[in-house]
């Protein structure tokens, strides 16, 4: 050839190197060969797996979003985007880390705790960036069919974002007030009436019989 | 008498095959200009998320959910160290593409910082950023470190393992991704795969994808892509065909370029791989000053002398 031996060619004059260099090449060929036969056996035996690089193999026929409503503690709710605390999105698309998280999709001890710190650290964002003080977050995934255009909501969980005491606070606040409205709704005769502020027997005292003296 | 020579067995003519595939010499030019364009593309891989290097590496929350991360209790980097080994690879990536000498060295430096942060990274892209890190560990056993011994010298040579494994790896990939797509997945052969990628506000809805086809222009358009990909893994192989397989892969990634949401990382690394599949007598024609061999003495003017 009349060219100097390149480095590898010098590892090449060396049995070890030659040793290394066919392991390297039978290594890659029965790694090839086993991703391809773990693809082709039949589900039911174990060790079965998908081919790899199949990232386009199932594009889904609905598109997903998750949608997060802050609860404020007087009973409001606000929609509080997501990806205006996190930046970071693949490509050309709007898709954060929290898109594909597989957290977000079960429903296990684990995936609530993670979802749990998410919403956690979400709420925390939403309050210092904007102002949000929620006491609870809602989250949801809503799902629109790419033909049909139908919308689906799924709830995801609902996380308290505040300390105990302060929802236990707003909790019972909003239970008082809840029951009062219930009661006044269902109840024949109003708790709080105009006649009761008034002087003088309201329809709570006691009737008296025609004509009793 | 002639004296009759016994055809040699199957195992080995395997085993000549086998060694003039992996083992023969060939000019080191495709590797060394592969070093330098991955090394440009990790470097444009990796600039953008050191920007999100917190949201990244360091979030406290949704990350990893592979069971050796668990296992090693979630290791949470803080950001100083997230930052001190972007600062060792990129450094790295810069020199690999200026340097000429220590290539290897670095290469190897590098190597650790990317194995962490591609580890760390809770966003890690599927596809192209497993694909570049198996082609940076293939990397290591090819014959990159330099053109020539001296300025003005021939270009080199050197065994082509690591570059037959490297170009075996591109083509294995479009091979796997025709079989994933008819065994795993279920809706290629009737176009509804292209249909939803591209009707999909999310990953598709985007430039060309914005046209409304109709079932059949899909179903075309879907048994074409796989037809495609399965011409590329096999048809980069038979120089007669090697061109168009090359044309094809640029047509395919364009037309995803301009029709999916796709990152543009991914498709400038599968046509970029393509480096590896130039010859180096084409690298010579085209760039005849860096890349073609000096003239051979003149016998005449030795004689003379």
């Amino acid at each position: 050839m009349g060219s100097a031996p390149a480095p590898l060619t010098r590892l090449w004059q060396h049995r070890a190197g030659r040793v290394l260099a066919h392991l390297f090449v039978l290594g890659w060929i029965l790694v090839t060969l086993g991703l391809l036969v773990r693809g082709v056996l039949p589900d039911r035996v174990p060790g079965h797996g998908s081919f790899p690089w199949g990232m386009f193999k199932d594009p889904n026929h609905k598109t997903k979003r998750l949608v997060v409503t802050g609860i404020l503690d007087d009973g409001r709710e606000v929609e509080i985007d997501p990806g205006r605390y996190f930046h970071y999105a693949r490509g050309f698309t709007d898709l954060r880390f929290y898109d594909h998280h597989v957290a977000l999709r079960k429903d296990r001890g684990w995936a609530k705790r993670e979802v749990r710190r998410f919403a956690l650290l979400l709420a925390e964002a939403a309050k210092e960036q904007d102002g949000i003080d929620a006491v609870a977050l809602r989250l949801e995934w809503e799902r629109v069919h790419l033909l049909s255009h139908k919308k689906q909501r799924k709830r995801v969980h609902d996380v308290i974002v505040v300390d105990k005491r302060r929802y236990r606070r707003i909790r019972n606040l909003a239970e008082r007030q809840e029951r009062r409205r219930t009661f006044e709704h269902k109840s024949p005769i109003p708790l709080r009436t105009p006649a009761l502020s008034k002087p003088g027997p309201g329809p709570l005292a006691p009737q008296r019989a025609p004509g009793a003296r | 008498m002639s004296e009759q020579v016994a055809a040699p067995s199957l195992w080995a003519r395997a085993r000549t095959r086998y060694r003039t595939f992996f083992f023969d010499d060939e000019p080191v030019t495709a590797a060394v200009v592969f070093r330098h364009f991955f090394a440009l593309w990790t470097l444009a891989y990796f600039l953008p998320r050191l920007r999100h290097a917190w949201e990244l590496y360091c979030r406290p929350v949704l990350r990893s959910t592979a069971k050796v991360w668990q296992w090693l209790g979630e290791p949470l980097p803080p950001l100083w160290l997230v930052y001190g080994l972007f600062a060792v690879l990129l450094t790295g990536l810069l020199l690999l593409v200026v340097v000429r000498r220590y290539a290897r060295l670095i290469h190897v430096a590098i190597l650790a910082p990317m194995l962490v942060l591609f580890a760390l990274d809770t966003m890690m892209p599927r596809a192209y950023g497993a694909l570049a890190l198996t082609q940076w560990l293939l990397l290591l056993a090819a014959p990159y470190d330099r053109l020539r011994d001296h300025p003005g010298g021939p270009v080199l040579r050197a065994p082509r393992f690591g570059l037959r494994i490297m170009r075996l790896q591109f083509s294995s990939v479009y091979f796997f991704t025709v079989l994933s797509k008819l065994v795993d997945g279920n809706n290629w052969l009737n176009g509804r795969a292209l249909e939803f990628a591209f009707k999909n506000p999310r990953y598709g809805d985007f430039l060309l994808s914005q046209i409304d086809l109709p079932r059949w222009g899909y179903q075309v358009m879907g048994i074409g892509t796989l037809a495609c990909e399965l011409f590329v893994a096999f048809g980069i192989w038979a120089k007669p065909t090697r061109r168009w397989a090359m044309l094809v892969v640029v047509g395919m990634h364009t037309m995803m370029m301009l029709t999916l949401r796709v990152s543009p990382l991914f498709h400038s690394l599968m046509i970029g791989q393509l480096l590896l599949f130039v010859p180096a007598s084409t690298y010579a024609r085209w760039f005849p000053r860096w890349f073609s061999d000096p003239p051979p003495p003149d016998p005449s003017a030795t004689l003379s002398s």
